[in-house]
């Protein structure tokens, strides 16, 4: 009895531990790390020593890479004047977007929001990415984040909750891009 | 005679848009950041050497350099970049100012200013590479 119990015991525990190495190495968990990685990477361009922009053109198009053609976007106002979301519709429109975060914002670091719960969640926390498959074909993805960047022209810092959630086409493009953000907060030292 | 005119008209203009045009230009980046560094140097010996003249001199020097710099960055929506340049050649007015009046603790109080502005700047926007640095914009 004893034995079977504990023979028990030891499969559960390899079940967990292949069970949590699967989803961190899921697709969707890939898709969601690459999305915040190339988003993250549009304000590391530099400047030349004679006042041109070095290197911002491969970052908006290396984040550009994941999107089809249609794409459409609700994304954060970007603009002081704007209040509410904005909608964007086809690729042109979110270069337009990307290419104002790259060239106003500074330091970006977008990052998952970790859950500490679980059997081996407790110390570094899960980087839940929820997915689906979507009835018309191609996969659904989202996933809690901190937005966390800085305005280029006062270099003031500003953190906000929020989700991202995804839609990628059979092509593996992404065909819908929701980023809410709420509860924008500027960071002060203390 | 009109053709003769005319011709007249376009050789100015275009002699102005050239002067436009290379009056807009600044030097390398680098370039003024290498001579900040002498001048700053020569400036903290003369305040330390009671010598105010020379130090005004120097003084003048790199408050003509901060404003290079201060044109380096105004094309760019970078606010806090061209007040590091502001501040920083602000404060090299104020050091020749005292130095002229043989105020040599007053210019010595201004000469932290203008290094810490510089460091300030140099933290927000300097980036350091096995290449080299890099403009952070």
């Amino acid at each position: 009895m004893r034995r079977l119990v504990f023979s028990t015991l030891i499969i559960l525990f390899v079940a967990v531990n292949l069970h949590a190495q699967a989803a961190a190495d899921s697709t969707e968990q890939k898709q969601a790390e690459d999305f915040l990685k190339r988003l993250n990477a549009l304000t590391d361009w530099h400047l030349t020593v004679d006042g041109k922009e070095d290197g911002l053109e491969p970052l908006v198009n290396n984040m550009m890479e994941l999107f089809a053609p249609d794409a459409l976007a609700e994304v954060p106002p970007h603009d002081k004047e704007q209040i509410g979301p904005v909608m964007l519709r086809g690729k042109d429109n979110v270069k337009k977007w990307l290419e104002a975060i790259a060239r106003t914002q500074s330091r970006l670091e977008y990052y998952f929001k970790r859950q500490t719960e679980g059997p081996t969640g407790d110390f570094e926390g899960w980087r839940l990415v929820y997915s689906a498959k979507l009835p018309w074909g191609g996969t659904g993805i989202a996933f809690p984040i901190m937005g966390v960047w800085s305005q280029r022209d006062t270099r003031h810092r500003y953190m906000a909750p929020g989700v991202t959630f995804i839609q990628y086409g059979t092509d593996g493009k992404i065909k819908r891009l929701r980023l809410l953000l709420g509860e924008i907060e500027e960071v002060v030292p203390l | 005679m009109n053709r003769r005119v005319i011709l007249i008209i376009i050789v100015i203009a275009v002699v102005l848009t050239d002067i436009a045009a290379f009056a807009q230009q600044h030097r390398a980046y680098n370039l003024i950041m290498k001579d900040i560094q002498p001048v700053f140097a020569a400036l903290r010996k003369d305040l330390d050497g009671n010598n105010g003249a020379a130090a005004a001199e120097d003084a003048a020097k790199l408050q003509a350099l901060f404003t290079e710099v201060e044109g380096f960055w105004a094309p760019f929506d970078t606010q806090d970049a061209v007040g590091f340049a502001k501040r920083a050649g602000e404060a090299a007015a104020k050091i020749g100012t005292a130095a002229k009046a043989n105020d040599i603790k007053g210019a010595q109080a201004s000469l932290a200013v203008v290094q810490k502005t510089c460091a300030s700047c140099h933290f927000a926007h300097r980036e350091e590479t096995a290449k080299g640095f890099l403009i952070r914009p």
